[in-house]
């Protein structure tokens, strides 16, 4: 068993970490220039440029800083919201904040973007963000007409700062905060369940004593995750996909990392468990990859040619097998884009807004998640399957009425206290 | 840990606080703050004559009004946790805004030390602010400092320690005018309820006048009404509701202060660097041009900017300007000092 | 050097902080909002108006070496000299 925990560690968690590691880069850019933009006094501006739209939703100008913050991490953006006077404000910008992708979702788009889009790979990614973004403006919208009714946008004085050159070094030293609790965290959480799920699989083995009933058995347990996903196109065989997204709560940067231990221990297969441990070849293979990072061509790599060879292309190719097609792993990236934040996200959203609405929030987001995924999926695959789509679709119409309907009518009850 | 300094950070937004945080405290431990707007409490800690000095950096805040959220963190912070020491982060360049809040805390009475910050620019702009004369004005050290480059830091070391080990309050306390016989007699009526919150009785006083919920909080309604026969009488005294009373004599005393310690030369704007504004034109925020024309006007004219050293062509220059605000102008301004 | 414009207070007519066009200048006689008072926007200040257009919801005026981002509604209860 010891072997079995190694070559897990080695090839899952280590995996999971370097994959996570080869982003950084672009998750550095996107906190860099976010600190650049805070720094310079350029953000005030662009509130008073963003105040004409973010009055449609009925949110004042400022509340466009927590909104960009977002793209980075989701909590300083709601943290970002404290400079928002009105409660409905505050609320409001939390709610939507989180779409904006932060950027421990990237890891997935840029996995997923390799093992299915290798040549749109950088259109894929984009139009997650957009749609992020749209869904905020169109959530934001509904929030405003239903839940939100009672307020109106509201009115603000915001001193705009000289501007001034940015002090490089405190920026830096920002970023690198960041980045570095995105590490620890991504690595902690990896690592727990790793641990966790190996021990989870020893207690299975140990318990059926016949290894293939066990696999049976855990198989099975999987599926029942994925029932709610089908509509989505995860299958039944796909469950580590599914679970992948519950680890994803409690940290984004996870879900890669589960994915390559879990379909390491239904595949039981172990790429590397039997070639020697090279350091100079580690070495040389992680600086290629952080260079292909920052040159930009990471998301784009030919997968034969990225860092870690054998295992990278396990995991694209396993991908591969897992998801029926591009469709349904584009179906699962908006699921991911969309549904609940992180734990230390919702967290702060119970410190700043309450425990009733983080609840909201978290039932909201996912909720919509599905909705997207299986409206994309259902219309994508209609040529294959009209009347399962169409029926699914009529059931998504009805239940999005019924939501609207009941934030409407609850959006009535609540108007004084918003 | 008894033997800890506590010492709060507290300032305008965008006037170099965390960039003072850093310079005290080597910005090692930046743990708790996340990038962007300081709207949540920075922590670290350094050591200062062999004693651990634990710093906070307060969110930026223009005033302690219970209204928003990171006022309320800020003023709660200063209440509960009693710090040893507060600096207060004052900008030279707009010494009087940033005296709104220091006002605000000599009412507090809480050991201060002001730090006055960007003299640098403050210079270049013709702006010199005499440190000594303030200090003796506020009743508390004030360290002219320029945060960015270290300078001052060992001075402001050395000030903290002082107001520490001699524990020294400021002794200063704004006048509020013709809200002052109300304060005064509410003030002897607090004694006790202020001792038992530990809050200043004074403060108390201003604050129920002020009708700041928190203070009937911490009073639990005992003296509401009172107050509110003292807020009556001042409104029958002056006209102005209360809290514009009050406002109005701080910023009496701030402008009246600002007058006695700040000099202004007029500098010509070009070749300087101005503070650079966004200049939008065409819906979109362009990057810094030098506002010529604007500054002109500011400086030369301005008199409430501060007294000129001068000759009789500013003179002349401020009668004028008077002259065009129009008649109506300064008499009914309560604030504004007169020419 | 540029002096102070617009039309000057008629009899009966506050004129508020919405009165300046792009370039004027005006003193601020009283300030109702609190929030923009404490932050520099007080009675005596001398305000520059910067961007003042109808179809959008905020004005842009500097007073001092500070420049602010007032929306309209609370633009209009501060009143000038």
């Amino acid at each position: 068993m010891p072997e079995i925990l190694g070559s897990l560690l080695c090839d899952g968690v280590g995996a999971g970490l370097t994959t996570v590691a080869t982003f950084m880069p672009p998750i550095f850019m996107i906190f860099l220039c976010l600190s650049l933009l805070e720094e310079s006094g350029y953000m005030a501006r662009a509130a008073f440029i963003m105040d004409r739209f973010l009055n449609r939703i009925g949110l004042p100008g400022k509340a466009f800083i927590p909104l960009l913050v977002g793209f980075g991490c989701t909590v300083p953006a709601l943290l970002a919201t404290r400079t928002l006077e009105q409660r409905r404000d505050r609320l409001l910008t939390m709610l939507i904040a989180p779409f904006m992708s932060c950027g421990a979702r990237m890891p997935v788009y840029a996995i997923f973007a390799m093992a299915f889009f290798p040549n749109q790979g950088n259109i894929v990614i984009f139009s997650l963000y957009l749609t992020g973004v749209v869904l905020a403006i169109l959530s934001g919208l509904m929030l405003h007409r239903t839940l939100f009714r009672g307020g109106a946008a509201s009115a603000f004085v915001m001193e705009l700062p000289p501007y001034h050159l940015p002090a490089l070094r405190g920026c830096l030293e920002h970023v690198w905060a960041n980045l570095q609790s995105f590490l620890v965290r991504a690595g902690q959480v990896i690592l727990t369940i790793a641990i966790l799920l190996s021990l989870a699989n020893a207690l299975f083995e140990k318990a059926y004593r016949n290894p293939e009933t066990a696999f049976a058995h855990r198989s099975a347990a999987g599926r029942v995750l994925t029932v709610p996903l089908r509509p989505m196109g995860v299958t039944g065989d796909n469950w580590p996909a599914a679970a992948a997204l519950l680890t994803g709560l409690m940290a984004k940067e996870a879900i890669v990392g589960t994915l390559e231990v879990l379909y390491f221990q239904t595949e039981k297969t172990a790429p590397d468990s039997r070639k020697p441990f090279d350091l100079r070849a580690e070495l040389r293979a992680a600086g290629s990859a952080l260079f292909a990072g920052f040159s930009g061509s990471a998301a784009t790599a030919d997968p034969d040619r990225s860092a870690d060879p054998a295992a990278r292309q396990g995991l694209l190719s396993t991908l591969r097998r897992n998801f029926a097609s591009p469709t349904a792993a584009y179906a699962y990236l908006l699921f991911v884009l969309i549904y609940s934040p992180c734990v230390a996200a919702l967290i702060v959203l119970a410190r700043e807004a309450g425990w009733r609405w983080m609840g909201f929030a978290v039932t909201y987001q996912s909720l919509l998640a599905w909705l997207t995924a299986t409206v994309f999926y259902q219309c994508a695959s209609f040529p294959a399957a009209p009347l399962r789509s169409v029926g699914w679709l009529a059931f998504v119409t009805a239940l999005t009425a019924a939501g609207i309907a009941l934030l409407a009518a609850y959006g009535k009850r609540i108007a004084h206290e918003v | 840990m008894r033997d800890d300094l506590t010492i709060a950070l507290a300032g305008n937004p965008n006037t170099g606080k965390t960039t003072l945080f850093n310079l005290l405290t080597g910005a090692h431990e930046r743990t708790g703050n996340w990038t962007g707007v300081t709207v949540d409490t920075a922590h670290a800690a350094f050591t200062l004559n062999g004693k651990t000095a634990r710093v906070t950096d307060l969110p930026g805040i223009y005033s302690f009004s219970p209204h928003t959220q990171d006022e309320r963190v800020a003023r709660d912070f200063l209440i509960q946790q009693k710090p040893a020491v507060i600096v207060n982060l004052v900008d030279a360049v707009n010494l009087e805004r940033s005296l709104y809040l220091t006002a605000q805390l000599l009412d507090m009475r809480l050991p201060l030390v002001v730090a006055l910050n960007q003299t640098d620019v403050a210079e270049r702009y013709g702006i010199h602010v005499d440190a000594d004369h303030l200090a003796s004005h506020l009743g508390c050290p004030v360290i002219p400092m320029v945060a960015s480059k270290g300078v001052g830091l060992e001075a402001l070391k050395q000030a903290i320690c002082h107001v520490a080990e001699t524990r020294s309050l400021p002794t200063t306390r704004v006048q509020y005018g013709d809200a002052e016989p109300s304060v005064r007699r509410l003030q002897v009526c607090l004694i006790v309820a202020a001792d038992d919150a530990g809050v200043d009785s004074r403060w108390l006083a201003i604050k129920l006048l002020e009708r700041d919920p928190f203070a009937r909080e911490l009073t639990a309604g005992l003296f509401d009404e009172l107050a509110e026969e003292e807020c009556a009488r001042i409104a029958r005294h002056t006209g102005q509701k209360p809290e514009e009373a009050v406002m109005d004599a701080r910023l009496g005393f701030i402008r009246g202060l600002a007058r006695d310690v700040v000099q202004r030369k007029r500098v010509s704007r070009l070749g300087c660097g101005g503070p650079a504004v966004a200049q939008p034109s065409a819906g979109h925020p362009v990057f810094p041009r030098r506002d010529v024309r604007g500054f002109l006007v500011d400086r030369a004219a301005d008199p409430t900017a501060g007294r000129f050293h001068g000759s009789g062509v500013e003179r002349l220059a401020r009668q004028r300007s008077a002259h065009l605000a129009g008649p109506s102008g300064h008499a009914r301004d309560p604030g504004l000092v007169a020419l | 050097m540029k002096s102070e414009t617009g039309t000057p207070a008629t009899a009966g007519k506050t004129r508020n902080l919405l009165d300046l066009q792009d370039g004027e200048t005006g003193r601020i006689r009283s300030n109702r909002d609190r929030k923009s008072a404490e932050m520099g926007l007080f009675a005596g200040v001398r305000v520059t108006m910067f961007r003042n257009r109808k179809s959008e919801h905020s004005v842009v005026v500097g007073a001092g070496d500070a420049r602010f981002l007032v929306s309209r509604p609370i633009a209009e209860h501060i009143e000038l000299a």
